[in-house]
């Protein structure tokens, strides 16, 4: 290039070499800028801190919600097994889990007495007349091969005490002979021990005694499960084999003894006693329940990054100015503040078996938010540009001077479908633990805004009959535990525990953050219900 | 983007830039590299994310003021800009000049705030021949200012195209990726662009102005 001609070019190579030339030296933006910068910095690193404090509540309610159920959990299991419940939820399954985890092959020498631990059952079932889950139960065990050494072990495990009749019977036998008649007499009274539901404590503990002592006598000591399988398994054939025939013959005795039952004439050392058994029970499979939950409701909302519409105004969108609809976000979620939450639920529970039941229903709920806000409403438009005193987009908002900030209130009116999975013990009187998680499908129904200090912009409407920036359906994940009360033989209960609710989703439709990042709305709180249809009713 | 097109001056600190608003504010003793600053940005440290911002405001203040219509506009481009270099930091990968990622991330905040305001503005192409002849221009006899102001008074699609193509080196197949439009309405914006800068630069009368 020449020196003396100037330097020339396209038209490209002209704005080129200008602008990009000129970049160097530009002027600097003014210092507003950085400090808007700054501010909303600030505010994304509260959020984070504020999001942050968010896991670490749910961790912690997730915790304490867990530790509750462990704890009743504990507790339940610590509790003796309520006779209806016995009677009613097949307590059998526990039977059934006990005898399977006993060895199944105490002696070999013992297989062989199938037949006669059979007969023993079929004696005994006779004796006792007609109780045919507990019956099934004894038969099973002479059927399985356990043979009789085990059944006064297994019984005493369980906990359950002797049929009255039977268990006079043995308690008396076992007084009035001497070691070794008793077993029979303990057998007989803890094979049936499942069956009746009125506890004679003594008899089973007479009767273990006793039988140990027998036990002892045959050679083969078995005071505990444990002993029972290790001796069961080191024992040699042989001396199993005559083990079992010194038992046949012990039995053989009683069992003619026993054969002849309170019909036939009892013997001189045992006497009739009158009992009365209670009724069959089993559990109603559907119960009731209305419910009713005040909870601290946080909206949780947040506009920022979002073109979705401003909820205060109904057709009016924030202005272009994108720092004006930041700052307004921004405002309007630092102002935001929960409020109460209630809800009425009206369930339907039905009992699927052990301690679960699944239930679902209708419920309405009403939630209440504040905010505030420094932007003016000039009945068309927000005015955005007041917060900054500048507009370029609009001059006659430009002048507006700052305002202070108008409190708003926001109400929110929806109806939902729970469906909860929920834990407890349905068939327990007094009081119990229960706690439930599940999903509620919600529709917002209505939203009602008012800022306090303009009521002309006060308007309720529905989000399906018009645009909203809310969400007309979502979808909520809920969990609660607490106690339940139920008297005896009544249909009714009460329960109180606290309650929390978490959308999976944000409440705000129009968000441009992620799954993940979105914030959701979320509640706290107590709630209590009547229930009724609940407990067990008679078997006809 | 081909980075060929790229000037070899992005990445270089303007050797006599005034520190602005650096003067209030602490400042390390020794000036951190551009690896310190990001770390430190990363970190969440303010003064970090101050002197990132000092360092290339000014420079993408007019990058901005040309993707803008008015000052303000641009300080809002400006704005979201650094607020989505700040948030968005993390996924730098460090493969290219610091400042050729800040750039990227500017015109992207600038395309957001075009797509935003594209409703509200309406077009109008202006009394201008259909085509004109190329015409050869001499560099000193324009001032950066005014150049900036004829780029400015573009309707707001021919300016995003005219920079994007002659300013920055995008292919028109890259723009219309950008604006969602197809590689013939690029190129066809870009050409009414370029009949209109030209005929407001005629208008302007090269003798009465000063020299830059």
């Amino acid at each position: 290039m020449d020196s003396q001609s100037p330097p020339k070019g396209s038209l490209e190579e002209l704005f080129r070499h200008h602008l990009l030339e000129s970049e160097a030296a530009a002027v600097p933006p003014r210092p507003l800028v950085w400090d808007q910068i700054d501010n909303s910095l600030l505010l994304a690193e509260n959020e984070k801190y504020r999001r942050r404090l968010l896991v670490h509540r749910w961790g912690m309610a997730a915790s304490l919600l867990l530790a509750a159920l462990a704890g009743g959990g504990w507790w339940h299991s610590q509790q003796p097994a309520s006779p209806n419940l016995a009677s009613a939820t097949g307590n059998m399954a526990r039977v059934e889990m006990t005898t399977a985890a006993r060895p199944t092959q105490p002696a070999a020498g013992l297989v062989g007495n199938t037949s006669r631990a059979a007969q023993v059952a079929t004696a005994t079932k006779q004796l006792v007349g007609t109780l045919p889950t507990s019956d099934g139960a004894a038969a099973n065990y002479a059927a399985t091969g356990n043979t009789y050494e085990q059944a006064p072990l297994a019984a005493t495990t369980l906990g359950h005490s002797a049929a009255p009749t039977l268990a006079t019977y043995a308690y008396r036998a076992t007084m009035a002979s001497q070691r070794g008649a008793g077993a029979a007499g303990a057998l007989a009274a803890n094979t049936f021990s499942p069956s009746t539901s009125q506890p004679i404590d003594f008899t089973a503990t007479s009767s273990f005694t006793e039988f140990s002592g027998t036990a002892a006598t045959l050679g083969q000591p078995m005071t505990t499960p444990a002993a029972m399988a290790s001796t069961s398994e080191t024992s040699s054939s042989m001396s199993a084999l005559a083990m079992s025939r010194q038992g046949e013959a012990l039995l053989d005795g009683k069992l003619a003894q026993l054969a002849l039952g309170p019909k036939a004439g009892l013997p001189a050392t045992l006497t009739p006693v009158e009992t009365k058994l209670p009724p069959a029970t089993k559990l109603r499979q559907w119960r009731f329940e209305a419910a009713y939950a005040a909870t601290a409701f946080n909206p949780n909302v947040d506009f920022a990054a979002s073109s979705s519409l401003y909820p205060l105004v109904n057709t009016t969108s924030l202005p272009s100015y994108a720092g004006g609809r930041q700052s307004a976000a921004a405002e309007y979620r630092a102002n935001q503040r929960g409020g109460l939450g209630q809800r009425l639920s009206l369930r339907a529970t039905r009992w699927l078996g052990g301690h679960w039941s699944l239930s679902t229903g209708l419920e309405a709920a009403q939630q209440h938010a504040t905010s505030a806000t420094s932007m003016g409403f000039d009945g068309v438009h927000l005015d955005a540009a007041s917060s900054f005193n500048s507009n370029p987009t609009n001059p006659n908002l430009s002048n507006s001077a700052p305002r202070s900030l108008q409190a708003s209130t926001y109400r929110y009116r929806s109806a939902g479908v729970p469906i909860e999975l929920r834990y407890d013990t349905p068939t327990k009187t007094g009081v119990s633990f229960y706690g439930r998680v599940g999903a509620i499908v919600s529709a917002l129904l209505n939203v009602r805004t008012e800022v306090a200090s303009n009521p002309e912009t006060a308007r309720s409407y529905s989000p399906f009959a018009g645009s909203t920036p809310y969400r007309r359906l979502t979808t909520l994940l809920r969990g609660g535990a607490g106690v339940r009360y139920r008297p005896a033989n009544k249909g009714w209960g009460v329960s109180v525990g606290p309650t929390a609710e978490a959308g999976v989703q944000s409440l705000n439709s129009d968000t441009d953050k992620s799954f993940l990042q979105q914030s959701r709305p979320y509640s706290f709180g107590l709630e209590a219900g009547f229930e009724f249809n609940t407990g067990v009713v008679p078997v006809q | 983007m081909s980075s060929a097109a790229w000037p070899a001056t992005f990445g270089q600190d303007p050797p006599a830039r005034p520190t602005g608003l650096t003067a209030s504010r602490p400042v390390a003793h020794a000036a951190p590299t551009e690896e310190e600053l990001i770390d430190g940005c990363l970190q969440g440290r303010q003064l970090a994310q101050k002197q990132l911002y000092d360092k290339y405001a000014a420079r993408m203040m007019a990058v901005c003021l040309r993707y803008a219509q008015t000052t303000f506009e641009a300080e809002d481009v400006l704005q979201e800009g650094f607020l989505t270099v700040f948030r968005t930091l993390g996924s730098f990968r460090r493969e290219c000049p610091l400042e050729f990622w800040i750039r990227r991330v500017m015109i992207n905040a600038a395309l957001r705030q075009h797509r935003r305001n594209a409703p509200l503005v309406a077009v109008s192409d202006g009394d201008y021949p259909e085509t004109l002849a190329s015409e050869e221009f001499t560099f000193s006899n324009y001032a950066y200012g005014e150049l900036l102001a004829v780029v400015q008074e573009l309707a707001p699609r021919y300016r995003l195209v005219f920079n994007l193509y002659a300013i920055e080196g995008y292919t028109h197949k890259e723009i219309g990726e950008l604006l969602n439009i197809s590689e013939g309405t690029s190129k066809s914006q870009y050409s009414r662009a370029r009949v209109v800068l030209q005929t407001k630069l005629a208008r302007l009368s090269p003798p009465a102005r000063p020299l830059s």
